[in-house]
């Protein structure tokens, strides 16, 4: 417990580690705004070149959507199953999160490769800017999620038991959060083109 | 420890909720009705859900649904002063 200090409270413990996490998410609401509220200004400012109406369509977006949110629930069952000290079923909810993120980023791929035949590239006029760069940064953070949730699971395969599930639930919060994002994405980049 | 004590939520029903607020969401667009509010609404709720239930806010110390909510004021004015500055240079 040496590692992890507990400020100080009436009922619930906070624990530095999960308010660490918390920040940086907090710093990250800023970051996504801010790219979110660029699309919304710049889409729209199109002189050339496929519009949103016309380069967007539904269908892979939507079932990325039904993945993220599963990935979430099985994320969240992985938490539960360790608390219940069942490491196993933990680790085996934690591969499946990861599973269902390298399939959004294989169909995000899918979906990036028929806009770039369609002619939608990132530089082609502002919609493609706008829209490569807030998708993009958001498939980048579902990467990184991955590789940090294959981590903790590998180290709880090995050495993490039950009391230690603080680190299931930082790689949690993010990996809730990245979905939290999408929902707008989906929102503002799909559903209000 | 902290947020032990709850018995763990239905996350599965939480989880069907979602999909189902995905495919209202989905749906609205193609009726006739203003889309915007609607969609707003959906989204808002999603949100909400994911934040209370898997990310456990409704059961874990207020300070980190405070530290989360600080930004968004910040997040807002920003919105703002984006949306102020496009129509004015449009105006």
């Amino acid at each position: 417990m040496a590692s992890h200090h507990p400020v100080a409270s009436a009922e619930i413990a906070v624990d530095s580690r999960k308010l660490g996490v918390w920040v940086f998410l907090a710093s990250e609401v800023i970051f996504f705004a801010s790219l979110i509220v660029s699309y919304l200004v710049l889409h729209n400012r199109v002189t050339s070149g496929p519009t949103a109406h016309e380069a967007l369509t539904l269908t892979i977006p939507t079932i990325n959507t039904m993945i993220l949110l599963t990935s979430s629930v099985a994320m969240v069952l992985a938490l539960a199953h360790l608390r219940d000290g069942n490491r196993r079923a933990s680790i085996a909810w934690l591969l499946t999160t990861a599973w269902l993120g390298i399939c959004f980023l294989i169909l995000k791929a899918v979906e990036y490769s028929q806009h770039l035949h369609e002619g939608l590239t990132p530089s082609v006029n502002v919609f493609g800017s706008a829209y490569y760069t807030v998708t993009g940064f958001h498939a980048a953070h579902v990467a990184v999620g991955v590789i940090w949730i294959l981590s903790v699971a590998l180290g709880l395969r090995r050495r993490l038991s039950p009391q230690n599930d603080v680190l299931v639930e930082t790689v949690g919060l993010y990996w809730h959060f990245v979905d939290l994002v999408w929902v707008a994405i989906f929102m503002v980049v799909y559903l209000l083109r | 420890m902290e947020a032990k004590a709850h018995k763990h939520p239905n996350y599965v029903l939480v989880g069907i909720v979602l999909i189902v607020l995905t495919i209202l969401e989905v749906s609205v667009i193609s009726l006739p009705v203003p889309q915007l509010p609607f969609l707003l609404g959906f989204a808002i709720a999603k949100a909400l859900l994911i934040l209370m239930y898997f990310m456990h806010l409704k059961f874990d110390s207020r300070l980190y649904a405070v530290l989360f909510a600080y930004p968004w004021p910040l997040a807002l004015l920003l919105v703002g002063m984006l949306i102020w500055v496009y129509f004015g240079f449009r105006a």
